[in-house]
């Protein structure tokens, strides 16, 4: 691929991830799955979405958007994370209450602006409680809650099975499909999270041709939920890989792997309780992303080149040609081609021999 | 690296209560998983140490803790008030003069599954407190096994109410089962409800300033609620026991945390357990740990030595963020926060923790 393509594509991807993870338009991702594990758990996702909501729309924008309302539906969050507006508690509701309940805190947003139209992120900690409990209801509750100007991003621990209720109520049909098939039918983005450093042990691995190193709960010792990271701390990379499955419109989908490093310089400085509050987001905290493809450990090697035949061997002398010797060697006729030009049309090549003393000439034979 | 009885230094970051103010995590969650191999007993009784050891020391007001020291409410499923006392009597904690000082409350859940016992088989309490907590069961049942005797269940179930020794007022029981039904049938889901409110009960009444031992009229509020660390053991036995679902039960541990401090929860983490999941009861158990430690901040991992026992050493602690870490403090860097360490355990109750190598 030429450079330049490359670096278009690139560039695609970039912006097509930052208009995913800013949720500026309804049209980037009204649901967005996010598929995480023990290894590499959504929080920072999560605190990177709700901070990209906290920015106003750039200048670029067409519609100036003010910052988005940001709404914690939580089942496994205890204390209001950073940045997020509303925290409604899930446990112990129905699910009537906690439609009524987030359709009048986006509604209350979408009021107060006024005519400027104020977007609503909801973010979902865990899933696994609302599916376990009514796995075939989920899609249309989901669909319910879903206004036009509210984006939701749902997170799906993809390592804890997943316990269907009890088959004589009514709200289970064994021959359903599973609610994760369901979901990421229905999900316009699906989100893949996997630890770098994981997946940096893996390349090596596959590098050497020796199989994958595994982590946590597959690497099969008994009594290990959560796996290591590893000390060795080169780069001291913080980041994690996203996969990003993103399905347009028109039904194409755009698969690819980024870096995404969250900066937490600042959230680290103030404490948990008043961070939401008292920090004024900038632009300097957002995470950084770079394609997967560019991290050194993941470029693929160049492939080996034979080196080229008329290279010049390195040398004193000067093996080059110049122009004008070009032309001058070009233009010597070598004697040769005076014989090949005397063959006439379409006889084809001839045998020039000369006849040795020992040679005896056979006229039905040979001919000259 | 001599062998110790309080809490090793290099667990210190991750278990002391006393955390440095940068690193605040109120309402914390900690969970420690064992396997059969290796019992995570010693880890929780050198947490209760360190956790009620800066009681012991200052010893001078007895019946007025300053709220910077926290209050301890054990919950106990399998093991019952004796091995807890006799435990961590070895490690020169007397649990009993910290119950009495009102720093420390048991909720015995013995007495759940097991039918309540004559009145004479009590081993005697030393001091008999003035009030019952709530909940207070019929009689004792400490030291039986669940499911032991049951026979014997439905004679004795309406003994000791008046006669048998009373508990004293730090020693709560959670009601038994066999309190309303005592065929022992019914509805799992209202009795896993009720075992929750029973506990979220002895909570808020050791929160709201009401010494169990002083009775609830002492009203302070004082925000005590902010310092109690709850440490339940054993609570997967109960979803278990009563096949309840994975989301209720962490409603419950939910409500448990929005009032306290921090929260400590041991769970088994064997193969079969957490990696079999064909049935239904292995899905329960394991569809329970991994969302615990999903929503975790600290998982503690005691297992066994990968290459076979060894004299000196009982087991290794890996020591990990959980996934309820990631939103605030960064979530996991590379070998950020995280460590595995070798323990050894021995005879006469001490431990030691080192490194691998050390």
């Amino acid at each position: 691929m030429p450079p330049s393509i490359q670096a278009h594509a690139r560039s695609h991807s970039l912006l097509l991830l930052q208009k995913l993870l800013n949720l500026r338009d309804s049209s980037a991702s009204p649901l967005t799955l996010i598929l995480d594990s023990l290894e590499q758990p959504a929080g920072p996702l999560l605190r990177e979405f709700a901070l990209r909501g906290k920015f106003k729309g750039t200048n670029k924008a067409p519609l100036q958007i003010s910052g988005s309302k940001t709404i914690l539906l939580s089942f496994s969050t205890i204390r209001r994370p950073a940045y997020v507006d509303v925290l409604i508690q899930a446990r112990g509701k129905d699910l009537e209450t906690l439609q009524k309940l987030i359709i009048l805190h986006s509604s209350s947003a979408a009021g107060k602006s006024g005519q400027q139209q104020q977007r609503t992120i909801l973010l979902l900690d865990t899933l696994h409680p609302l599916l376990s409990f009514s796995p075939t209801v989920i899609p249309s509750f989901l669909s319910s809650i879903l206004a036009p100007t509210t984006s939701c991003i749902a997170v799906y621990h993809s390592d804890i099975p997943l316990i269907p209720p009890p088959s004589h109520s009514h709200s289970h049909n064994q021959y359903h499909p599973h609610p994760l098939t369901v979901l990421s039918h229905l999900s316009t983005t699906i989100l893949r999270l996997s630890s770098l450093s994981h997946e940096i042990s893996r390349q090596h691995a596959r590098n050497r041709s020796v199989q994958d190193p595994v982590f946590g709960l597959l690497e099969g010792r008994e009594g290990v939920l959560v796996g290591l990271k590893g000390r060795k701390d080169d780069n001291g990379s913080s980041g994690f890989i996203l996969g990003m499955e993103l399905r347009r419109r028109s039904g194409r989908a755009v698969v690819e792997s980024f870096i995404l490093t969250p900066n937490f310089v600042k959230g680290q400085a103030a404490p948990a309780t008043t961070a939401s509050t008292t920090i004024a987001p900038s632009k300097a905290d957002l995470a950084t992303i770079t394609l997967l493809k560019d991290h050194p450990e993941f470029t693929t090697p160049e492939p080996y080149v034979p080196p080229d035949e008329e290279e010049t061997p390195e040398s004193t002398f000067d093996l080059g040609l110049t122009e004008k010797q070009r032309k001058d060697r070009e233009g010597v006729v070598l004697p040769y081609f005076d014989a090949q030009k005397d063959v006439g049309g379409g006889e084809g090549g001839r045998i020039l021999y000369e006849m040795g003393r020992e040679d005896d000439f056979d006229e039905e034979e040979d001919e000259i | 690296m001599a062998a110790s009885r309080s809490l090793p230094p290099l667990l210190q970051p991750y278990l002391s209560p006393a955390r440095p103010s940068s690193s605040p995590e109120p309402k914390s969650l900690t969970l420690v998983t064992s396997v059969l191999g290796a019992s995570a007993n010693w880890l929780v009784l050198r947490y209760l140490v360190s956790c009620l050891s800066a009681a012991s020391s200052a010893q001078a007001q007895p019946s007025s803790p300053t709220s910077s020291e926290p209050t301890v409410v054990l919950v106990s499923f399998l093991r019952d008030l004796t091995f807890w006392t006799s435990s961590a009597s070895r490690l020169g904690l007397d649990l009993a003069a910290a119950g009495r000082r009102g720093r420390f409350v048991f909720a015995d859940g013995m007495a759940l599954f097991a039918p309540p016992p004559p009145a004479s088989a009590t081993p005697a309490d030393a001091a008999a407190g003035t009030g019952r907590g709530a909940g207070v069961g019929p009689g004792a049942a400490r030291g039986m096994a669940p499911g032991r005797g049951s026979q014997a269940a439905a004679t004795s179930a309406a003994a000791g109410t008046g006669t048998g020794k009373r508990d004293p007022a730090w020693h709560v029981r959670i009601p038994s089962r066999l309190d309303k039904n005592p065929q022992g049938k019914g509805n799992s889901r209202s009795e896993f409800r009720a075992i929750a409110t029973a506990v979220s009960q002895v909570i808020s009444k050791v929160g709201s300033g009401g010494k169990l031992g002083q009775g609830a009229s002492r009203q302070d509020g004082d925000g005590g609620s902010e310092n109690i660390v709850l440490v339940v053991d054993g609570l997967d036995f109960i979803q278990a026991a009563l096949e309840e679902q994975t989301s209720a039960v962490e409603d419950a541990v939910m409500s448990w945390r929005e009032s306290t401090s921090s929260l400590l929860l041991t769970l088994h983490a064997d193969d079969p357990l957490v990696h079999t999941q064909s049935t239904s009861l292995e899905k329960l158990h394991a569809s329970l740990a991994l969302s615990l430690a999903h929503s975790a901040d600290l998982v503690l991992g005691c297992r066994t030595l990968d290459t076979g026992g060894a004299s000196d050493v009982s087991g290794v602690i890996r020591i990990t963020p959980g996934g309820g870490r990631g939103w605030d403090s960064g979530g996991r860097g590379k070998g950020e926060g995280e460590k595995e360490l070798l323990y050894l355990v021995n005879s006469d109750g001490s431990a030691k923790v080192f490194e691998r190598g050390a």
